[in-house]
């Protein structure tokens, strides 16, 4: 006779294997592209605010002093004192599956598969499928008993719910037709609800765009 | 030692547990487990410098926890809802014991993450609820109500399933 916790704690008791030499070497392999990676994005990223900053300082001191000292373009990428970021027109290559008629400013189309589109900051070299740090936007096929739970939204003509996790990730979905749209803005993007949501409504899904099966 | 050297001694003596972990967190999915394990070791090899000054296995479980957690959030994991019975499993030749392990991870698999992840590192791993809740960085109240509601509904999804056997 067993109760619940003795068989629960039987599940820790099971013998696991030592890892292969081949699996050890799998290990390291990956963590040390992972640390290139990370050191080539930051290299890049301070490459990018050194050229900005030349940039910005060249246009100040080739202007009159009574000229405005700041470009509007560069105000216009910039991040609010808030840290929140704002919405910006979208005029880019699409890509296929899905056209998108804003994205938060400072923010690039990542790439998309045939049913993920993601958008992440310049130089984010993960996979399109590794939703963190990103604003991405998935289709599923929606079934008679495909449940969303969240506060009730309107996106377009479209019934939607939207929620936001305790550690800040905010999800909308909303049917359209027989797919299930989610919009998932990771926590590092600080969106709002509203942004989401109006996000959501530029979001145009193509016949490109292939649902996942649930 | 150097980094490689120092992460290949702690991958010889944690992997195995991690792994066993994952695979109970991940309620007996071996290929999700393996996912998360390597991911969990992806993000200590970055952050090896700090995390080598830490107590290594602690850092460790927290970083799985988190890789369960965010990888519960994608879209297409986040749709998948619990079932209100368990599916019936196909009909395999298996010994006693066995047999029951795979009741119970089929009991945790219909767990929310978080719930499950409680009860894995409570009731599973033999965590104290401050480990538990340093592990989830969350707080120790929230711990023991997550972890007291999933055994009440491993219990309950048990005797669905006819588990008379079952006492409490």
């Amino acid at each position: 006779m067993y109760d619940v916790n003795d068989r629960l704690s039987a599940l820790a008791k099971r013998p696991g294997s030592p890892p292969s030499e081949l699996t050890i070497a799998g290990d390291l392999r990956r963590g040390a592209a992972a640390l290139r990676r990370r050191r080539a994005r930051r290299a890049s990223v301070g490459v990018a605010v050194a050229i900005s900053t030349l940039g910005v300082a060249v246009a100040v001191l080739q202007q009159p002093a009574s000229d405005n000292p700041v470009p509007k373009q560069h105000a216009t990428t910039s991040k609010p004192a808030d840290g929140r970021l704002t919405l910006i027109a979208y005029h880019g290559k699409q890509l296929p599956g899905f056209k998108v008629r804003q994205i938060p400013s400072g923010y690039v189309l990542q790439g998309s598969t045939a049913n993920v589109l993601a958008i992440a900051e310049p130089g984010d070299h993960s996979s399109v499928d590794d939703f963190r740090r990103k604003l991405v936007v998935t289709v599923t096929e929606a079934t008679e008993n495909e449940r969303i739970h969240g506060s009730p939204v309107d996106v377009g003509d479209h019934r939607g719910a939207i929620r936001t996790g305790s550690d800040g990730v905010t999800m909308l979905q909303y049917h359209a037709g027989r797919r299930l749209v989610n919009v998932q803005a990771w926590s590092n993007l600080h969106l709002t609800r509203e942004q989401v949501v109006k996000f959501a409504e530029g979001i145009t899904v193509t016949a490109h765009a292939v649902n996942v099966l649930g | 030692m150097n980094r490689d050297q120092e992460f290949e001694v702690f991958v010889r003596k944690s992997r195995a547990r991690l792994l066993r972990v994952a695979t109970n967190l991940t309620a007996g999915d071996p290929h999700l487990a393996e996912d998360l394990v390597q991911t969990t070791l992806v993000r200590l090899y970055v952050a090896w410098p700090r995390v080598r000054r830490t107590h290594v296995d602690a850092y460790a479980t927290r970083t799985l926890v988190n890789s369960l957690i965010d990888q519960s959030r994608r879209p297409y994991v986040r749709r998948e809802s619990p079932l209100d019975h368990l599916p019936e499993r196909a009909a395999v030749v298996t010994e006693r014991e066995d047999e029951a392990d795979t009741d119970v991870l089929d009991a945790l698999g219909t767990l929310p993450p978080r719930m499950r992840t409680a009860v894995v590192l409570r009731h599973v791993e033999g965590f104290s609820l401050k480990e538990a809740a340093d592990a989830m960085n969350c707080g120790v109240g929230n711990v023991k109500s997550q972890a007291s509601r999933g055994l009440d509904k491993i219990r309950a999804a048990l005797s669905q399933r006819g588990e008379t056997r079952c006492t409490t």
